[in-house]
């Protein structure tokens, strides 16, 4: 089944970038083909991980854009 | 103003019509996954928060010049002024010397903890610390489609455009980044 269901498939299924219909034949492989579901485990695993990974610039940062933004502002804008 | 409820091309309207808090939405929405990204690219906190502010200023000048002209594309398209940036930056500072001591000590790393305000930094730090762990055992181009994928929200087709590859190769990278990453957790005990 790991054949049919190819694995560049899979990753996009797990990424949500598949046709409904695609879809629906990877959930069926995965509930007969063991090796395929290992496989998707594994990379399920791994996504969750990395979307726990979140910085957060400085609120100086963010302050020196929205200055920026005002100071340069066009002259239409400025009352 | 509900901008909360508004979607990114309402509120680049709402900007370009002098609506400044506009902006401020827009920001709010973006700033950490742009941040993320551009940060896991240069692995440096006080050089991503340089292109940070350098890809939102350029991101406002060209608005205002009238050359955002995509429709609900908004993340795409200032993930792509921030992936040049740091593609440019990645061409400077593969010029610049590195001051680096003998057993391979980087001065500039223990700098960046002396400068004022960095407390914000320190955790910053221990976090990125984590990241770095997993996302710096990757090959190059496998990191790059993580970041891309995971941190400016690209879809597949997106990333093969922008890094001129065909989509099966981006697809590729990241199945042996996903699969690469997970031995890793195994065995170096690393969790995020």
């Amino acid at each position: 089944m790991i054949k049919t269901v190819t694995q560049d498939n899979l990753v996009r299924f797990i990424y949500g970038e598949i046709s409904a219909e695609e879809a629906s034949l990877i959930q069926e492989a995965l509930t007969s083909d063991l090796e395929l579901k290992e496989l998707y485990d594994q990379l399920v695993e791994s996504k969750a991980e990395l979307d726990k990974i979140r910085l957060q610039p400085s609120q100086k940062v963010i302050d020196n854009i929205l200055n920026y933004s005002r100071n340069s502002a066009p002259m239409e804008h400025l009352q | 103003m509900q901008s909360r409820t508004l979607s990114d091309d309402k509120l680049v309207e709402l900007y370009l019509a002098g609506e400044e808090s506009a902006l401020g939405e827009l920001l709010n929405r973006h700033k950490d996954r742009i941040y993320t990204y551009i940060y896991l690219f240069c692995r440096d906190t006080h050089t991503a928060e340089d292109l940070l502010q350098e890809t939102f200023i350029k991101v406002i000048d060209k608005l205002r010049s009238g050359k955002y002209q995509e429709q609900n594309k908004f993340l795409p398209w200032i993930s792509r002024v921030a992936y040049n940036l740091c593609i440019d930056y990645y061409r400077r500072e593969k010029r610049m010397p590195k001051v680096v001591t003998r057993d391979g000590f980087d001065i500039f790393s223990v700098l960046k903890f002396s400068e004022p305000g960095a407390e914000g930094k320190v955790m910053d730090h221990e976090f990125s610390s984590r990241v770095r762990k997993l996302l710096e055992y990757l090959p190059e181009e496998q990191r790059e489609v993580v970041v891309l994928r995971h941190y400016m929200d690209l879809n597949f087709r997106e990333i093969a455009e922008m890094t001129g590859v065909n989509i099966n190769t981006a697809l590729g990278r990241m199945r042996y980044a996903l699969i690469n990453l997970r031995k890793l957790m195994e065995t170096k005990n690393i969790t995020i």
